[in-house]
């Protein structure tokens, strides 16, 4: 399953673009689409969060940020 | 700002398990993990007196062990990440994604904030919940995924080196990072 081309934007799709964001640069319509949703809905508000702290925390463990880590 | 000590080559053999875990989410093939951690130990020991000390040790012994992977990716005698068609095949099973969605792609439940990891204290506990996920990955989402955020491969580098498509790799990149937050969801503390 992908994220669906018609309809509306529904809370998988907006995990497609979040993780897309990730790669590439979402076009100016598919921040639009990510960000209206995401602005009338309770549960994706708080998995962008969750999706938030998690890439944080992947890039302190790799080293990609500048946060320490654990030294083990 | 005072030069800084250089490490010792106890201090750096510390991270050889932070190492061999590493180059196993990355490589899947402990033989192969156990050679790269090696020489990127022992190639960070010959160079303990260039540790500036811009980066944490940490940051510094890892950043060594990705340029050696990243080297062994180049020569593809040494380092072969292609997929296998039948693995991918059950990788690319729907089922942990689609059961956090109804049939509306609605998430099922509302979720809980996760307690904030930021402070030091909790970081290294977060950390440790992160990695403890990155072992239940699958071997070719933790692959693509391992290339994407740790050696920061484009896209497009990251699907000759497995040889997958681009749909392929979106969907591995899009699985691994789903499972891991339904994982760490699990594990995590909440607010």
């Amino acid at each position: 399953m992908t994220m669906s081309d018609d309809g509306p934007t529904t809370c998988e799709d907006t995990t497609w673009l979040v993780s897309s964001a990730q790669d590439r640069e979402l076009s100016d319509e598919e921040q639009s689409r990510l960000q209206k949703h995401i602005d009338g809905c309770d549960r994706c508000q708080v998995a962008r969060r969750q999706f938030e702290t998690l890439f944080r925390g992947v890039h302190a463990y790799v080293g990609r940020g500048t946060k320490e880590a654990p030294s083990s | 700002m005072d030069e800084p000590d250089n490490p010792t080559s106890e201090q750096i053999a510390t991270f050889r398990p932070l190492l061999l875990r590493l180059a196993m989410f990355q490589l899947r093939d402990a033989a192969l993990a156990e050679d790269v951690a090696q020489e990127a130990l022992a190639a960070a020991i010959e160079k303990q007196a260039s540790f500036e000390g811009r980066s944490s040790l940490r940051t510094w012994v890892i950043s060594i062990l990705r340029f050696k992977i990243l080297d062994a990716m180049r020569n593809r005698r040494r380092l072969d990440l292609s997929v296998e068609p039948a693995a991918l095949t059950k990788e690319l099973d729907d089922s942990v994604v689609t059961g956090c969605f109804d049939g509306a792609g609605r998430w099922k439940t509302q979720h809980r904030e996760w307690s904030d990891p930021s402070a030091q204290l909790h970081q290294d506990d977060f950390l440790r919940v992160l990695e403890s996920c990155m072992t239940h990955l699958p071997p070719n989402m933790s692959r693509a995924f391992m290339m994407r955020e740790w050696l920061e491969l484009t896209t497009g580098e990251i699907c000759a080196r497995m040889d997958v498509s681009p749909g392929n790799l979106r969907v591995l990149l899009y699985r691994s990072r789903m499972q891991l937050r339904t994982c760490v969801d699990r594990k995590w503390g909440r607010d």
